[in-house]
């Protein structure tokens, strides 16, 4: 037994990659301790922006030498009639290895007992490193001179320790030595680890902070210390932590101070400067934003005092181009943006954000007349919304560009808009997807934020940007998941139907086509959702989505109720029954749904009577008809799925003892128009047929 | 350190690592790697080493000499070496040594930045140097030029000169820099600085830029089938500058922009494609 340290180093890989690199490495080696089945004392991984390192502890020398008892080919391959060993039998034993007399034959197969084991366990350690090496599922790789490999930057080093001694190993044409670096920040240090033990000395002396954890301690104890000594708390950002763990070897917090002219600037926009380039965090003394800030080094001998004096001149010069921006944006009036949005393109043929005001204000006012119909302008609303995307400082496209909309709000309020208009900037992108925490909160803002998402999705599709693949480059899958997660959690009964027409004629487009993927489109995003959000199977969205009016609440009312019944067997036969109906409907058309009650007077004068099965399925239809055409003005679909349950029977009867396809042309007509009467009924509320019971394969669509 | 000590030093530095010391290209250029002693030269395998102070005009970056962050003209220091030695980042970082700033006081952090040219075709992996949160220089390992996968890697690494000037004499605004003992910055650019943000913004021609642009592209494709490589490419850098100066007067629209860089992206592999042609039948 003995302990293994292996370290590759590299020049600084990306937050993002790091994390990828670090724990496909991290399962792939435990993988294979699991796999093999090898005992070891402890596993551990850690990785900085410039290394990953494992240490094995107690790693055994090799895999247990087992005997297994193994099933072979059939005797009769093996041996042929006479007894003697086939040429397939001879090729078995070559292939395992393995002597005539290690065969034995039982229940007409031939077993053998198999050796396994005895490999050497760092050669497989060696193998899965230099394959996992070789494999990570970087983004973005890159080539460089003297590799034969692609890596997300230059491997420069690996260490490689078996207790004291050096283990061979070479991987991009590095080869493994006991040769490692210190922190570059404090010199680069070139480094020589005399055992296990020593490197990790090393590390510490140098200033690694190898751990993930030891360097977001040391975060959260600089952060703590500051709220002692300053009274200052640190806005906390888990990803920003990340990044700065991410970014360091060795974090060092300090604090500065930024000029306190620029606490007149939204605090959205101080956030931004300090953290989408310079990674600092924001800091609140007595719950208001404070010009004290946080930035990490990585150098814990740097001269601290121009470290500060240098990191505050970075951001002054941010804050400056922020508050240059801000001045200047706030000369103009929303009038002047109006002037200035018909100048910027949307997207290719979808015209300019000019004209994309002017579709959603339309499209808001034709949504609240199908809704809570207020009556309210949204013409100056739906400027409000997108005015900021003219302005400077969203136009920059640095880091203020992730502001649109918060922008929006706060130079309204300074515009003198009141706050219950200039919230529509903010709130009518809420929610940004499914899930999102932020919702959009007025009325105004909710038909706002389906008004514009239906206007990006239709946009899409006519610009010839519909989602395909991995690819969609307006991102409207989300937009259309954060729609039906807008209507459904704020219970909007508004039928999307008539809002993607009304979005197609104010893009004067009346292609029929485009309205057919469309809806396709958003009843395949309905049925995502709704099959993960609410659990409701895939089979019985189907049934209720095959409905015209797509009503996000009806849909998942009705799907609800059908999924509580759907194990009963009553309701299993039913299904059977309706698909019966629809499969003879399929080959034989019924030529209209008036069904002849008056046999003697269809057949003139025969003396045939109507069936009473036929005669009682047609009464039992007629009255659940028109006892739900009541329920559904109240849309009590409980009730309306109680009448058509209660059918079932008199189907089931009209089944066992009425033959449909009848020699007589016209009862045979009769009974596919009652039968087509019945179809209709049912599917006024969804297509039972597509309903999937056990034992029977699912409709591909 | 004023400016053009800097300068001198660090060319000094990369001449004593071999570098040959070219200069600034005679033709508007957004970046050095427009240099065609970067863009052409980096197309082959062979050996390269080369340092060079470069003017990049970024038309649409000025402010009217009023921001004294921001300009329409910077100046950057080139270096090219191919392929990218091993200890690339130490001497880098050696080089910072040579300029006078003393590393182990300081925080120098490499920060994921890979840095692309739509309209060179060039691209590669990366980062931004910062220095105690500055962003000092850009370092590229190109794997990409002129929409061609590279053979041999690359690395060019691009000095900010002003901002590593602001740290080095301690100053806020670059118009205030010591470029010599006894002359300022402004002294020296900030009126040709405001003139050519009024011809930027307000004055160019516009039909004429238009003209500029469709002349240009012509000429770099007839040059070019006449195996013109270099006389070709420069009006490669002519048409990218017209282009350039059409955008900051605001005369592309988004849609005409995605075409105008085509267009040039694939005159830029046009012609790197006759340059390796042309160095194949010379072997």
């Amino acid at each position: 037994m003995s302990d293994v340290l292996f370290e590759l180093g590299f020049e600084e890989i990306p937050v993002l990659e790091i994390e990828t690199l670090y724990e496909y490495f991290d399962n792939n080696i435990r993988e294979l301790i699991k796999i093999k089945d090898i005992k070891v004392s402890s596993i551990d991984t850690y990785s900085t922006p410039r290394r990953i390192i494992l240490l094995i502890k107690d790693l055994p020398k090799e895999i247990p030498k087992k005997n297994i008892r193994k099933k072979g080919p059939p005797v009769n391959v093996f041996f042929d009639k006479d007894g003697n060993i086939t040429k397939q039998g001879n090729g078995f034993l070559k292939s395992k290895n393995i002597k005539n007399s290690d065969i034995e034959k039982e229940n007409g197969f031939v077993f053998y007992n198999a050796k396994e084991g005895g490999e050497q366990i760092i050669d497989i350690l060696k193998n899965t490193i230099e394959q996992t090496i070789k494999s990570v599922p970087f983004k973005k790789t890159m080539k460089w001179p003297g590799s034969d490999i692609a890596f997300s930057r230059p491997i420069r080093w690996i260490l490689f320790l078996n207790n004291k001694n050096i283990e061979q190993l070479e991987i991009a044409g590095v080869k493994a030595s006991n040769i490692t670096y210190g922190n570059r920040s404090v010199g680069n240090k070139k480094l020589t680890a005399k055992s296990i033990d020593n490197y990790f000395e090393l590390m510490k002396e140098n200033y690694v902070a190898c751990d993930i954890y030891k360097r977001e301690e040391q975060i959260f104890n600089g952060w703590k210390s500051f709220s002692e000594i300053y009274g200052i708390d640190t806005v906390i950002d888990n990803e920003l932590v990340l990044e700065n763990i991410f970014l360091t070897e060795f974090p060092v917090v300090l604090k500065e101070d930024f000029d306190e002219r620029f606490l007149n600037l939204p605090e959205p926009i101080i956030t931004a400067a300090l953290k989408q380039h310079q990674k600092y965090f924001a800091t609140k003394k007595n719950g208001k934003q404070s010009n004290s800030f946080i930035f990490i080094s990585n150098n814990p001998e740097a001269d601290f005092e121009i470290l500060k004096e240098n990191n505050k001149r970075v951001l002054t010069a941010r804050l400056e181009d922020a508050e240059f921006y801000y001045k200047s944006d706030l000369k103009r009036s929303i009038n002047d943006y109006r002037t200035l949005l018909n100048d910027i393109t949307f997207y290719d043929k979808l015209g300019t954000y000019g004209d994309k005001i002017n579709r959603i204000s339309a499209l808001a006012s034709f949504t609240d007349n199908n809704y809570e119909n207020k009556n309210i302008d949204f013409k100056k609303l739906a400027l409000i919304s997108k005015f900021d995307i003219a302005t400077d400082m969203i136009k920059d496209g640095k880091e203020f560009t992730k502001l649109q909309g918060i922008i929006g709000y706060h130079y309204a309020l300074e515009m003198g808009i009141p706050k219950n208009q200039a919230i529509v900037s903010k709130e009518h992108y809420y929610p940004c997807t499914k899930n999102d925490e932020l919702m959009p909160l007025s009325y105004e803002s909710i038909v706002l934020s389906i008004a514009d998402k239906v206007d990006n999705i239709i946009g899409a599709f006519i610009a010839g940007y519909k989602p395909t693949g991995n690819k969609d480059i307006m991102a409207v899958r989300r937009d259309a998941l954060a729609l039906i997660y807008l209507l459904d959690r704020e219970n909007i009964h508004i039928n999307l139907n008539k809002v993607i027409s009304e979005s197609l004629i104010l893009y004067n487009i009346s292609d029929k086509k485009i309205i057919d993927e469309i809806v396709l489109f958003i009843k395949t995003r309905i049925e995502n959702y709704f099959s993960e959000e609410h659990k409701i199977p895939v089979d019985i969205l189907r049934c209720v989505l095959s409905v015209k009016d797509i009503i996000i609440p009806e849909i998942l009312k009705k799907g609800m109720l059908i999924n509580h019944e759907k194990t009963t067997d009553d309701f299993k036969t039913l299904i059977i029954g309706i698909k019966r109906v629809s499969n003879i409907l399929k080959t034989a058309k019924a030529s209209n749904i008036i069904y002849s009650i008056d046999i003697k007077a269809l057949l003139n004068n025969s003396n045939q009577a109507i069936s009473k099965y036929e005669k009682s399925l047609f009464e039992k239809s007629q009255s659940v008809k028109n006892e739900n055409i009541k329920f559904q003005e109240k849309k009590e679909f409980d009730n309306i799925l109680e009448k058509l349950l209660s059918l079932r029977k008199e189907i089931d009867d009209f089944f066992d003892n009425v033959l449909v396809m009848d020699e007589n042309e016209k009862l045979r007509q009769n009974r596919l128009n009652l039968l087509k009467y019945i179809e209709v009924e049912f599917n006024k509320f969804g297509d039972f047929s597509k309903i999937v019971i056990e034992g029977e394969k699912q409709e591909e669509r | 350190m004023n400016f053009q000590d800097m300068i001198i030093k660090l060319q000094e530095f990369w001449a004593s690592h071999d570098c040959v010391l070219y200069q600034p290209y005679n033709n508007p250029v957004g970046a050095g790697t427009f240099n065609p002693a970067t863009f052409l030269r980096v197309l082959n395998d062979n050996k390269w080493k080369i340092a060079f102070l470069e003017i990049s005009k970024r038309p649409k970056d000025g402010r009217y000499g009023e921001n004294p962050n921001r300009m329409q003209q910077f100046y950057q220091f080139q270096v090219v070496w191919q392929p990218a030695p091993d200890n690339i980042q130490d001497i880098y970082t050696e080089s910072l040594r040579h300029i006078g700033i003393d590393t182990d006081k300081h925080d120098i952090r490499f920060v994921e930045d890979d840095w692309e040219s739509p309209t060179l075709g060039a691209k590669g992996l990366g980062w931004e140097v910062w220095l105690d949160g500055m962003e000092i220089t850009q370092f590229t390992y190109f794997q990409q030029m002129g929409s061609i996968q590279l053979k041999s890697i690359p690395v060019e690494i691009t000095y900010g000169l002003e901002r590593i000037a602001m740290l080095l004499q301690n100053k806020n605004s670059i118009f205030d820099l010591n470029w010599s003992n006894n002359k300022l910055w402004s002294d020296i650019m900030l009126q040709s600085e405001k003139e050519f943000c009024i011809l930027n913004f307000d004055e160019a021609d516009i039909d004429y830029l238009k003209q500029e642009f469709i002349k240009s592209e012509s000429e770099a494709l007839r040059l070019s089938a006449k195996h013109l490589i270099y006389p070709a490419y420069d009006y490669v850098i002519k048409a990218s500058h017209s282009f350039n100066m059409l955008d900051a007067r605001g005369a592309v629209s988004p849609k005409e922009r995605k075409g105008y860089i085509q267009k040039i992206r694939n005159l830029a592999k046009t012609i790197a494609n006759e340059y390796l042609k042309k160095e194949d039948s010379n072997e």
